[in-house]
């Protein structure tokens, strides 16, 4: 019990609820390791987000989202010409669960194994259509999901037709260090979300076009990608990144998916723009 | 206008007195074909005259240009550019096709409506079929696809903007477009020497209609081979008469 009481001192942790508002955060850092979980962050928030637009003109669009480190930016510059574009992009995040910190001292030794499970899921699903023909466009987008990573870009295209659709779903979140707070050595570092990312993208395009994915296991990076292509090129991408440390249950399975329709690409403007049956996030 | 060339193409000639009288001749250029046709009429009320220019081997009319003339005689040069339209999406080419100039038209309209084509619309897998006109503009942009019983399928920014100014595109299409990308094809005719019509293989409408569904007439340059020069006129009663040159294209 005395060791315990020694190791929790050297662990600094924050948590900071804000009381007119759900937003919470918190870091917490084994001083002697310098082991630290990061700063997370997230908050009960929903979001839904949807548009059309059809012209000739100039274009520009900024966009960038962080929800517990469920992540999407884009950023997309069109010289003059004609374009249709049409979007919708829906999260909800929650953090009003629990944050658990444990930390066992082995017997006999100074060693520790001390573990943090957080329950803040969010889940994110965003679909865009694009089809622009002009003097150039340059249009990138990524999206993240705690370290892992897709995203596509075309750059210098006067002619790109592309649809979109991304789903993200973070459920929980588990941190395991084992280390030794004597020697101060810090055994194994252990981070495990289970999160699931898929990715779509259909397009057709002139200049380059370049997809790129990354996916980490623990903090190490385990499996990437990359392609470019240079020149007139019709593309047809679908990438799955998904880990898990246990058979966790999937708070909201396929029911924001179902939202995006992403199991039936053949109807791109019925599912992101029509009726939505029991969506999740409807209402 | 296009309405009554397609159902002229389409009808066959009633056998009455008096039909008009015909005589041409061409010359060959590196460029082109001229023909010079003469049409007299006793009745005096001559209608249109037509000309085509038929792939012998196959068939096929590959080009024809329509006027519309009136009373007793009718002095004509019509001009073959020794090349034959197609129709792409993108992805696909089809041809070559019955494309008809357009007369008459309004003139805020005219512009976009140089060009016209039957076709078949499928709004979507499994719908019923429309019979259509396509009209393009000269440099064979899509600007406008209208069923036969008048109903408009279809306007592009252009035309919406020389017919309705002011107007938003975007409302248009919100509001008055239903053809979808990836789901609405469109199937144009081939014309054959007699007078019969064959569709190709359907063309998926691939692109937004700001993008004119990127449905493009182009002019391809004919083959060598045997040509066959025709020159057709008509007159209010519906008599045709038809005159055939023969012409090789080395």
């Amino acid at each position: 019990m005395n060791c315990l009481g020694k190791l929790l001192l050297l662990v600094a942790l924050i948590v900071l609820t804000f009381s007119p508002t759900p937003a919470r955060f918190y870091k917490i850092t084994e001083l002697d390791t310098g082991w630290t979980t990061g700063l997370r962050q997230s908050l009960n928030a929903s979001v839904d987000v949807s548009g059309e637009a059809i012209g000739e003109g100039k274009y520009y669009r900024y966009t960038q989202m962080d929800f517990n480190d469920v992540r999407m930016a884009e950023r997309i510059s069109a010289a003059n010409g004609t374009m249709d574009t049409a979007e919708r992009i829906r999260l909800k995040a929650e953090a009003s669960g629990t944050v658990e910190l444990v930390a066992v001292k082995n017997p006999g030794d100074q060693n520790y194994t001390l573990t943090v499970n957080e329950t803040w899921p969010v889940a994110m699903a965003a679909a865009r259509r694009m089809d622009y023909i002009g003097r150039g466009i340059s249009d990138r987008e990524s999206f993240g999901n705690n370290l892992d990573y897709v995203g596509a870009s075309f750059y210098g295209a006067t002619d790109l037709k592309k649809e979109r659709t991304c789903y993200l779903e973070l459920t929980n979140v588990w941190f395991e260090a084992f280390m030794n707070n004597t020697t101060k050595v810090l055994y194994y570092d252990h981070f495990r979300p289970n999160k699931t990312t898929e990715y779509s993208l259909t397009s057709r395009s002139s200049g380059l076009a370049v997809l790129s994915f990354k996916q980490f296991k623990d903090r190490a990076p385990v499996n990437e990608g990359e392609e470019r292509y240079s020149g007139n090129f019709s593309l047809s991408r679908k990438i799955f990144l998904a880990s898990s440390r246990y058979n966790a249950t999937d708070l909201w399975a396929g029911q924001l998916e179902c939202c995006l329709g992403l199991k039936d690409r053949s109807l791109f403007e019925k599912r992101v723009f029509g009726s939505d049956g029991n969506c999740l996030l409807s209402g | 206008m296009a309405f009554m060339l397609l159902a002229s193409i389409c009808a066959s000639p009633a056998a009455v007195a008096y039909s008009p009288d015909l005589d041409f001749s061409y010359r060959l250029s590196d460029d082109n074909a001229e023909a010079q046709a003469v049409i007299t009429d006793q009745d005096g009320d001559l209608t249109s005259a037509t000309f085509y220019a038929i792939d012998e081997n196959s068939s096929k009319v590959i080009w024809t240009e329509y006027r519309m003339i009136e009373g007793e005689k009718a002095s004509l040069n019509f001009t073959w550019p020794l090349q034959s339209w197609w129709a792409g999406n993108g992805t696909d080419l089809v041809g070559p096709m019955l494309v008809v100039n357009t007369i008459g038209m309004p003139t805020s309209e005219a512009p976009y409506e140089a060009l016209s084509a039957p076709a078949v619309l499928k709004p979507y897998p499994g719908s019923q079929d429309r019979t259509t006109l396509a009209y393009f503009d000269q440099d064979g942009v899509f600007h406008s696809l209208v069923g036969l019983d008048g109903a408009s399928y279809y306007k592009s920014r252009e035309l919406l903007g020389a017919t309705d100014p002011g107007a938003s595109y975007g409302l248009y299409v919100k509001n008055n477009l239903s053809l979808w990308e990836g789901q609405t094809s469109l199937r144009f005719f081939s014309l054959y020497h007699n007078r019969s019509l064959s569709p190709y293989p359907p063309l998926m409408l691939e692109r937004s209609p700001i993008q004119h569904f990127t449905i493009l007439l182009e002019r391809k340059d004919a083959p060598q081979g045997r040509y066959l020069l025709e020159v057709e006129a008509e007159d209010s009663q519906g008599s045709k008469t038809r005159k055939i040159r023969e012409m090789t294209l080395r």
